[in-house]
C-alpha cells in the first residue's frame, strides 16, 4: 500500500471526531463551520497554560506534527520535553464542570495518533495525558499496542468516509448529539420528520441582519466596527460580531474593505432596489457541502416533482389558513384547500404552476376587504389586483417590497448550506432567477411577507402618506420602507413552534432549518420534504 | 452549549497603552464600550469563550486585569441598567435598520 499523497492529509482532529461520531466528521470534510466549533479551536491556541508540569520540564506549545506513513498531521496543544529529552504530550480538553473528567476514545486516539507522528519524527514519547482546563485535572492516559491499532484503522476509516458522496447517518436517539457543536447543520432528530425530544439547538442567533436603507449614506468598517455616515453624520457604529448578514436597499455605499470583511466572515451581502427587487449578492468562496450540491444540478435537471408539489401545498394550505383567521367565507378556504390537495397529485410542474395560479387569483381576491380601501386605490376594492411591476397602488408596492426581503433571507439560507440558489425545483433554472430562494419563500410568502404587510397597515405603522405616487407608479418613501423593514424584522424575529419537530425557532431561523431540509433531501438523508403550514 | 444570548460586562485595566488599546480594538469588535475601559457584550456563550481566548492571548497575566462579569440572559436583564450623566447605550437586539 503506498502511502498518501499531499492531497490526502487528514487531520487528527477530523479522525478523532470520526470517532466521535463519522457523519460529524463528514460534515466538517464538507466545510460546515459553526460557531461553537471556535470553542474547539478556541481552547487550543489558548497560550497561557496552567497545567502543572514537572518543574524541569520544557513546555512546547501548538507543535505541528505529522506522520507521512499514515498520511496525517496535527498540532498538539502542549508537548512537555524532560531533562533527558522523553516528550509527554498533553493535550487540553474544555470538558464542561457539569461533566466528568474523562478519558473519551476520540481523545486516546487523537493522543495515540499525536504520539505517532512524534515518533515518526524520532522522537521518544514518555506518556500521554489530557488536561481537562475547566476542572483543573490532568489525567494519564496509558496507550497500548491496542490504541495504535485502532487509531490506524480508524484514519483509514475517516479517510473511506469523506470520501463518499453522501453522507453518513446521524446517530440515532444518542446522548452525544446534544453536545455535538454540528448539531444545528447535522439536524440529526429530524430525519424522522416527527417532533423532537427537546435538545439543545439554536432558537436564534446572537447577530443580527443589518439593513443600509439610507439613500446616500456609505457604510464602512473601522477597528472591527461596522460604520455608517450620511453627509457627515455618524448614523451607526455597530460591532462585527453582531452582524448576521448585510441587506443594502436601494442607494447605498458600501466601502471595499467591509465587503471584504463581511466576506472573509462568511457574511452574506445582498443588494435590493429600492423597490425591493432583489439584484445581487456576494458570498464568500468558502461553501460548504459539494458534493450534494452537484447532486442539486443533477436533481435540477431531472426534475424533482415531489419537492415542486410540497411548496406549493403548504403555500396554499398557509393562504387557507390566513384568509379563515382574517373571517373569509367557508366557500373560499374550501376551494384553497381543495387546491392544496390537488397540488399533491399534480402530474407536472406546470400543473403545479396552474394550482397555485388559481390559488393565488381567489387568494388576493379576498384581499381589499382586509386593508382600508386608500391602499388599493381609488375606489378599486372591486378591481384589485396583485400586479407586479409597476405597483399601481400602495397594497402591491408594498407586497413587492417585503417579499423582497423575504427573498433576501431564504437566498441566504440556501447560500449558508452551500446549495445553488439558481438550481430549482420549482421555479425554473432557466429564467435567470435565483429559482430554488424563490421556492423556498414560497411557504413563507404568507405567514411572513402577506402578514407583515396586513399588521403594518392595520395597526398604523404603515400609512397611505409613506407612498409616492408618479403618473400611477406608486412606490414607498424612505420612512415606510423603513417602517416595512423593521416590521418584518420584527416577524421573522418571533418565535414559533416547528410544526414538525416541535421546538422552538424564530421564522428566520425556521427559514434556514427547511433549507437544511432541502439539502438532507437532496443528499438523500431526508426521505421527503415537509413544509411549513400554520395553525 | 448553544443557549440563549447574555449580557456581559467587561472591564479592563492595565498599565501598558498598547495593550489597553489592543484589549478595546478587541472589544469593539463585539460589543460596545460603556465607559473609558468597560464594555457591554450581549453574545452567546459559545461567542464569549472566543472572546475571552482572544483577549488572554492579548494580556500580561503578572500586570493587567480583565473581568467578565455574566449578568445573564439578555431579555431579562436588559433593562437593568441606569445610567447617570452620559449615556452609552449598546446596540439593540432588536430590528437594525440604518
Amino acid at each position: 500500500m503506498t502511502a498518501p499523497g499531499e492531497d490526502d492529509q487528514l487531520t487528527i482532529g477530523l479522525v478523532a471526531h470520526h470517532v466521535f461520531c463519522p457523519r460529524r466528521a463528514w460534515l466538517e470534510a464538507q466545510g460546515e463551520k459553526t460557531d461553537t466549533r471556535q470553542m474547539a479551536v478556541g481552547i487550543r491556541e489558548h497560550q497561557a497554560s496552567d497545567s502543572p508540569s514537572s518543574s524541569r520540564s520544557r513546555v512546547l506549545r501548538a507543535l505541528d506534527v505529522r506522520s507521512d506513513d499514515l498520511g496525517v498531521t496535527g498540532r498538539c496543544d502542549t508537548v512537555e520535553v524532560a531533562a533527558d529529552g522523553a516528550l509527554t504530550v498533553v493535550e487540553h480538553k474544555a470538558t464542561p464542570v457539569r461533566r466528568r473528567a474523562e478519558v473519551t476514545p476520540p481523545m486516546r486516539v487523537q493522543l495515540a495518533l499525536q504520539a505517532r507522528c512524534l515518533r515518526e519524527m524520532g522522537r521518544e514519547v514518555w506518556g500521554t495525558a489530557i488536561w481537562f482546563v475547566s476542572h483543573g485535572e490532568r489525567v494519564p492516559v496509558d496507550l497500548t499496542a491496542r490504541d495504535d491499532e485502532l487509531a490506524e484503522v480508524e484514519v483509514a476509516a475517516t479517510r473511506l468516509t469523506i470520501g463518499r458522496s453522501d453522507a453518513p447517518d446521524p446517530l440515532e436517539d444518542d446522548p452525544r448529539c446534544s453536545r455535538c457543536s454540528h448539531i444545528g447543520v447535522c439536524l440529526p432528530d429530524e430525519r424522522a420528520l416527527e417532533p423532537v425530544p427537546r435538545r439543545i439547538i439554536v432558537a436564534d442567533p446572537d447577530a443580527q441582519v443589518v439593513h443600509l436603507a439610507t439613500p446616500g449614506a456609505r457604510a464602512s468598517t473601522r477597528q472591527g466596527r461596522l460604520l455608517v455616515d450620511h453627509r457627515g453624520e455618524r448614523l451607526a457604529s455597530l460591532p462585527l460580531e453582531r452582524v448576521q448578514g448585510v441587506v443594502v436597499h436601494g442607494n447605498v455605499d458600501l466601502s471595499a474593505a467591509l465587503i471584504r470583511e463581511l466576506l472573509w466572515r462568511g457574511l452574506v451581502v445582498i443588494w435590493c432596489s429600492s423597490r425591493g427587487r432583489v439584484i445581487g449578492w456576494a458570498a464568500s468562496a468558502k461553501s460548504p457541502n459539494g458534493s450534494t450540491r452537484t447532486r442539486q444540478h443533477e436533481q435540477a435537471a431531472h426534475g424533482r416533482l415531489d419537492l415542486a408539489r410540497e411548496f406549493i401545498t403548504a403555500k396554499v394550505a398557509n393562504e387557507a389558513t390566513f384568509v379563515r383567521r382574517h373571517g373569509a367565507a367557508a366557500g373560499i378556504v374550501r376551494r384553497l384547500r381543495e387546491l392544496s390537495r390537488a397540488a399533491t397529485q399534480a402530474p407536472t410542474v406546470g400543473q403545479v404552476f396552474g394550482i397555485e395560479g388559481d390559488a393565488a387569483a381567489r387568494y388576493f381576491e379576498y384581499w381589499p376587504s382586509m386593508v382600508p380601501e386608500a391602499f388599493t386605490g381609488r375606489d378599486a376594492r372591486a378591481i384589485w389586483d396583485r400586479t407586479r411591476r409597476p405597483a399601481r397602488d400602495p397594497l402591491n408596492a408594498a407586497l413587492n417590497f417585503v417579499y423582497g426581503m423575504l427573498v433576501a433571507d431564504t437566498l441566504r439560507a440556501v447560500l449558508a448550506c452551500g446549495l445553488d440558489p439558481h438550481a430549482g425545483f420549482l421555479h425554473s433554472s432557466g429564467r435567470n432567477k435565483p429559482a430554488l430562494a424563490l421556492d423556498l419563500c414560497e411557504e413563507f410568502r404568507t405567514p411572513l411577507a402577506e402578514s407583515t404587510v396586513l399588521r403594518a397597515i392595520n395597526n398604523g405603522e404603515l400609512g397611505i402618506d409613506d407612498f409616492s405616487d408618479v403618473l400611477g407608479a406608486v412606490a414607498l418613501r424612505d420612512r415606510g420602507r423603513k417602517a416595512l423593514i423593521e416590521a418584518y424584522e420584527r416577524r421573522v424575529e418571533e418565535r414559533i413552534t416547528h410544526p414538525v419537530f416541535h421546538y422552538e425557532v424564530t421564522w428566520r431561523r425556521a427559514i434556514e432549518v427547511q433549507a437544511r431540509l432541502i439539502l438532507g433531501v437532496l443528499e438523500g438523508s431526508q426521505s421527503r420534504y415537509v413544509g411549513i403550514r400554520i395553525r | 452549549m448553544s443557549e440563549e444570548a447574555r449580557r456581559y460586562l467587561v472591564a479592563y485595566d492595565s498599565p501598558s497603552d498598547q495593550r489597553r488599546e489592543r484589549l478595546a480594538h478587541t472589544l469593539e469588535r463585539f460589543g460596545d464600550r460603556v465607559q473609558y475601559s468597560v464594555f457591554v457584550v450581549d453574545v452567546r456563550p459559545a461567542k464569549l469563550v472566543r472572546l475571552r481566548t482572544e483577549l488572554e492571548v492579548l494580556i500580561d497575566r503578572s500586570q493587567d486585569s480583565v473581568l467578565v462579569a455574566d449578568l445573564g440572559v439578555f431579555g431579562a436583564v436588559g433593562r437593568r441598567f441606569e445610567f447617570l450623566g452620559r449615556r452609552a447605550d449598546p446596540m439593540t437586539r432588536g430590528p437594525v435598520v440604518i
